[in-house]
């Protein structure tokens, strides 16, 4: 690596990856406007029900079973995606390396406890946890973002452990502690910038996860019924499947290019962090 | 022996393409080998002599590698322009190669015995079964006990040596008319390194391949070729037979390579250790190079080692009925006076490197004390510890591995300055630049990243940082043996520099005999985790009492092709295990003292 | 040693490593029962409010039952021993929305979800680790770029939306495959034609389910595939003269197979997950489906017991996974 400069330009050679980082920053920029492009309520009538894709210039994207504007759905919808996407990925990122950090740096009983609460985690079936979270606490944007980031952190937390025994053993953290460094000192300054490449990468992935799952929730009807979201359009279009294809097809499609984007950008992160395509 | 030559390579140019631009690894290299004899391509990393030995056998991807030339001429066909299904039937059967690391050479999922017999079936038509039968015969052949039961063993129940051996039967189980071997056994101890070496020469003979053998080592090339090609930056620069290139190296380059071997037994009749010659003056008098007397005997022992144990590992736990532990170092006792270097010498495994990290508190010590002028270090831990390490330092093996890649060598060097409350940020950055100074680096590359330093430098680097907080000791864990020779001279060469400018002490440890007679006062032997012997230099290498180490100072090559054959018949035994079952207690032992200050472990 | 001797202490050697396995899980469990209490408590109004409240009411008896089953006239601390002992002697409580005992009415879901998640692994297994091998030899080729595509694309599709639009397409138009159910009740088929009757209902189902996880398995294998090309045994086994194929299916894959069965492993949680979305929208009658109906009558018994019943499952499967790989890979001995 030498430094940011040419990790830029590196990053900025790969298509894909400036394709996902586009289409991140287009729904940054969605989420942000949904108000000003569609002030009124997304949950609103506005029309006639089944309106198809491209009848009507006021909809260009259709109308649902109700009558309620697709694309405004869509614009606003991205905001429920990118708000659980983004906090989920924060409580796993900062859960899963503090922990990993520490599991693996200290050992022993630490790493036993840790590596503990991975294995629980990692056995209990995300989605279904989830489903529990959401049906013994009031469906809310905070829980279902608390119920996946509980469930994504094992996956930084064992990445950043793995990392963390190999440095703990190599000449480079044992010349450090021979020099007299303090283990937060050690851990501060030279862990933790160590494994945040691999840990930035994992965390696009975790968004990319956070967003499909969130979208399933709400498929299943456990979503804010007051929020409009990908998942829950999706849910509400499958009553209409056999006459109405289009109203599940076109949430879908928001999903679809958002994880995308997210994996794409992840790539290429990937790709720019090492050069050699060496590293995982 | 006759002189038609098997193998005809001219003009041969090997490129990399990397990011549009083509580097050139191989500039027009031609050389020849003849049926039965061994040939020696010898050269420091980078000069293009593996990229040979790969381009011969069609081993190099392409791309990003480019092969061209006039042409390789094996047995009238020209290797270069080959196809590679002509090429698959060539090698492992016509040619064939064995590579520098046996625990990565073989399949770890496959039984060693199949890895064998599949050159069989693809080379013979044999059946499965008869192929096996003649792969236990192959491992019969390379000295394999047991070959019959062991062929079934899947790789990591074998020793690199054993593993070596493994690789060596594969190779030659067509019966090839050459065998190329890259760098066959750098990875290995020196005892097992002469027993490989001892093997393919007796198999070159019985089975009358030739032999491309590509090293780095200007030991081993004294010890196994009939003749050698020097190789800098992609071309050969001399070549000749072994005897005559050792007797009078013509070019400039080859000298170096040669003086900067280090020859046991050089320092015979000298008492104190002794510089390498600078880089093509060879002939430079012992009495320039011969350093003065630093070793300060008459005052209190810097650190006094008392029956030192380190273990690891091993409880019994549930459902688990014996526990075992690895007696890693098993009661050692030493002291080191200041301004004095201490060897601890030994193969991989015997503990050397588990008493030099107990020294800095790396490893709990089990049992025993480590008195630091004095005061027993082995449980302090806080305030205590911090200050302990300003007095002893560490130096690891692998610079590439020892500084963080994110952090400029100067913030790397002030780092410890700082975390000692020892100077404020201004007054750092000028100790920086005197310590870089003083390692022989310029003010100005304190700026840089870790990555834009070669090996060399790096090493220099980690000394500067160590010697920041101005320590009395430092432990040299196989600091100089991952780099390549004339580097390895200079940076021998400032530490003894700093041991006479600083009255530093020293623990150096390392497998490399050579270079511990060059540096050191006297000498520690560590076989399974204890010290054999110990006494001064001049006495352990002048009058080894120990059968061990009597064994590894025959089993280190001469770089004189003269003497060739002088030391060999290495007993074939593997060193031994340091895993004990559980609650373990070694036998008492006995120390004769032989000569003042020499002691020798009682066999028992 | 005889090679019966061998294998009966095989066979032993793997009865302690179950035997083990299962000790060792114990803390697990506990530590799953605890969080499932925690989300009983944390829910509003005292457990049985919350499991006769929200099921739409219960007779005076049941509640009487349940309070006494959960001893709520007892500290907290003696419910959850309650809890514990209760799920200890696999009695997962009530449910009021199925008016049974939430144990068998989970057991009776299992085989069909297992039917479905095990086809959908296996299948996804196969293609994605063709794909993956595929895709590394010919690195950088056109069919890598596809391959890659594929795996890209299928790593982003909601596994749900993917599932509607297979049956918008298969099912509503073609009309080549059934979109719900198992097998086709009227028809009561037997023997033979049964069991395919249930593969061709099966079909859409397991496409949906195994498409994330193919693409899942191709990338991995690809990335462990050329880690591996670039090992000393594959140039050595390269400078042997074997054939490609040889190279890569023998010494190659076999190597590669390692890393893809830790990640089998660790996907299975995930697939539980997304059979629960998969048997609603195929209406397969599995315990996706049943954890379903208990979200739409807020059921939490019972969903916490399918909860605990699925974990309980993945622990299963992860120790045949730690088996299978033990077997792949002989410097692992069972311990």
């Amino acid at each position: 690596m030498t430094g940011w400069p040419a990790f830029r330009r590196r990053f900025l050679r790969n298509p894909a990856g400036v394709f996902g980082l586009v289409v991140i920053i287009l729904m940054i920029l969605t989420a942000l406007g949904a108000g000003l492009l569609f002030p009124a309520s997304p949950l609103s009538i506005t029309g006639d029900p089944f309106i198809w894709p491209g009848q009507s210039p006021a909809h260009p994207l259709g109308t649902d079973i109700l009558g309620r504007d697709i694309l405004a759905g869509i614009v606003h919808g991205a905001r429920v995606s990118l708000i659980v996407g983004l906090a989920a990925t924060a409580i796993a990122v900062i859960l899963g390396m503090t922990l990993g950090v520490c599991a693996g740096y200290f050992g022993g009983l630490t790493d036993v406890v840790i590596m503990r609460l991975v294995e629980l985690f990692q056995t209990m079936p995300s989605l279904i946890f989830t489903i529990v979270v959401m049906v013994s606490l009031t469906p809310s944007i905070p829980a279902i973002v608390l119920a996946i980031g509980m469930t994504s952190w094992p996956q930084i937390a064992r990445l950043v452990r793995a990392e963390t025994l190999r440095l703990r053993n190599s000449e480079f953290l044992l010349t450090l502690k021979v020099l007299g460094l303090s283990d937060l000192r050690i851990i501060i300054r030279h862990l933790f910038p160590n494994v945040t490449s691999i840990v930035v990468v994992t965390a696009s992935i975790i968004a990319a996860q956070a967003i499909l799952l969130e979208a399933a929730i709400s498929f299943l009807g456990l979503g804010n019924p007051n929020m409009i979201s990908w998942g829950s359009m999706i849910g509400s279009g499958k009553e209409a499947l056999r006459s109405a294809w289009y109203m599940a097809a076109i949430p879908g499609m928001a999903i679809f290019v958002a994880v995308l984007g997210l994996s794409l950008f992840g790539n290429g992160l990937n790709d720019a962090l090492n050069p050699q395509g060496t590293h995982k | 022996m006759t002189q038609e030559p098997i193998l005809d390579v001219a003009d041969l140019r090997i490129a990399f393409r990397s990011a549009g631009k083509s580097i050139p690894a191989v500039r027009g290299l031609s050389f020849n080998l003849r049926r039965g004899e061994i040939l020696a391509l010898v050269g420091e990393s980078g000069c293009g002599k593996s990229a040979t030995a790969q381009a011969v056998m069609r081993l190099l991807p392409e791309p990003p590698a480019e092969i061209a030339g006039t042409h390789a001429l094996f047995e009238g066909r020209d290797l270069l322009r080959l196809s590679e299904a002509e090429m698959r039937n060539i090698r492992g059967n016509r040619i064939s190669m064995i590579f520098q690391d046996p625990l990565s050479t073989l399949n770890p999922v496959m039984k060693v015995g199949d890895q064998i017999a599949e050159v069989f079936v693809r080379h013979k038509g044999m059946g499965w079964d008869a192929a096996r039968k003649e792969a236990v015969r192959m491992l019969d052949l390379v000295r394999i006990p047991e070959a019959a039961r062991r062929a079934s063993d899947y790789p990591h129940l074998f020793s690199g040596g054993m593993r070596q051996r493994v690789a060596i039967a594969t190779a030659i189980a067509a019966r090839p008319s050459v065998l190329i071997a890259d760098e066959p056994t750098t990875a290995l101890d020196v005892t097992i390194q002469a027993q490989i070496l001892e093997l393919i020469r007796s198999l070159q003979r019985e089975e009358e391949m030739a032999v491309l053998f590509i090293t780095h080592d200007m030991g081993v090339v004294a010890e196994i070729a009939d003749r050698m090609v020097v190789m800098n930056g992609g071309q050969a620069v001399e070549s000749g037979t072994t005897e005559a290139i050792f007797a009078d190296p013509r070019e400039a380059y080859t000298r170096t390579l040669i003086s900067a071997v280090p020859r046991l037994g050089a320092m015979n009749g000298f008492g104190q250790p002794m510089r390498f010659p600078p880089p093509g003056r060879i002939d430079t008098p012992p009495s320039e190079l011969l350093m003065p007397d630093t070793v300060r005997a008459d005052e209190r022992p810097l650190i006094e080692v008392r029956n030192l144990s380190v273990r690891f590992g091993g409880r019994a736990g549930l459902f688990r009925a014996t526990g075992s532990s690895v007696h890693a170092v098993e009661n050692v006792s030493f002291s080191i006076q200041p301004g004095e270097t201490l060897a601890l010498v030994g193969e991989s495994g015997c503990g050397k490197s588990s008493t030099g990290r107990a020294i800095v508190r790396l490893n709990e010590p089990t049992r025993g004390s480590i008195l630091l002028e004095g005061r027993d270090i082995a449980g302090i831990r806080g305030e205590d510890l911090k200050r302990m390490r300003r007095r002893v330092q560490m130096i690891f093996q692998d610079p590439f591995a020892s500084l963080d890649p994110r952090m400029s060598v100067g913030a790397a060097i002030a780092e410890p300055l700082v975390v000692h409350r020892l100077l404020d940020r201004k007054s750092a950055r000028t100790r920086v630049l005197e310590l870089l100074a003083q390692v022989g680096l310029k003010p100005e590359m304190a700026d840089r990243l870790p990555h834009e330093f070669s090996g060399g430098q790096r090493q220099r680097i980690c000394v500067a940082r160590a010697l920041a907080l101005e320590p009395s000791l430092i432990v040299a864990d196989e600091s100089v043996s991952a780099l390549d020779v004339s580097i390895k001279a200079q940076v021998v060469n400032m530490m003894l520099e700093l041991q006479r400018k600083l009255g530093l002490s020293y623990l150096f440890i390392s497998h490399d005999m050579a270079v511990v007679e060059r540096v050191s006062h006297r000498v520690a032997v560590m076989y399974l985790g204890e010290i054999v012997e110990i006494g001064p230099r001049a006495e352990i290498f002048g009058n080894p009492r120990h059968p061990y180490t009597q064994r590894l100072m025959a089993a280190v090559p001469i770089p004189d092709p003269s003497r060739r054959g002088e030391l060999r018949s290495v007993p074939l035994n593997e060193l031994r295990s340091p895993v004990r079952p559980h609650g373990y207690e070694p036998p008492e032992r006995v120390y004769h003292e032989v000569a003042p200050g020499h002691l020798v472990m009682k066999a028992g | 040693m005889s090679g019966s001797g061998g294998r009966l202490n095989g066979a032993i050697n793997t009865g302690i490593f179950v035997l083990r396995r299962l000790v060792h899980v114990l803390p697990t469990m506990f530590l799953i029962l605890t969080v499932n209490f925690f989300l009983l408590q944390m829910a509003p109004g005292d457990a049985v409010d919350v499991l006769t409240g929200e099921a739409g009411g219960a007779s005076p008896e049941i509640v009487e039952m349940l309070r006494k089953e959960f001893g709520l006239d007892q500290s907290t601390g003696m419910q959850f021993l309650r809890y514990v002992q209760n799920v200890a002697t696999f009695n997962l409580g009530y449910s009021v929305g199925y008016n049974g005992h939430v144990a068998p009415i989970i057991l009776e879901r299992i085989p069909a979800s297992l039917l479905l998640m095990f086809t959908a692994i296996v299948v996804a297994l196969i293609v994605g680790v063709t794909f993956g091998v595929i895709s590394a030899v010919w690195r950088g080729r056109w069919i890598d770029n596809v391959i890659n595509v594929i795996s890209i694309w299928g790593f982003a599709l909601p596994l749900f939306w993917l599932a509607l639009m297979l049956i918008v397409a298969f099912s509503l138009t073609l009309r080549w495959f059934p979109a719900s159910g198992m097998y086709n009740v009227y028809q009561g088929h037997t023997g033979w034609a049964f069991v395919t009757d249930v593969a061709y209902h099966m079909v859409l189902p397991v496409i949906s389910l195994s498409v994330y996880y193919l693409a899942i398995f191709s990338r991995i294998t690809r990335s462990s595939m050329i880690e591996i090309f670039g090992q000393d045994y594959m140039r050595f086994a390269k400078a042997k003269g074997l054939h490609p194929a040889r190279i890569t299916l023998r010494h190659g894959l076999r190597n590669a197979l390692l890393p893809i069965v830790t990640i089998t492993g660790l996907q299975l949680g995930a697939m539980l997950g997304g059979s629960v979305v998969i048997e609603t929208i195929f209406a397969w009658p599995g315990m996706g489906r049943l954890a379903f109906d208990a979200i739409f009558r807020r059921d939490l018994n019972l969903l916490l017991g399918i909860l605990f019943v699925s974990s309980f499952l993945v622990i299963i499967a992860n120790i045949l996974t730690d088996m299978i790989y033990s077997a792949l890979d002989p410097r692992i001995t069972l311990k």
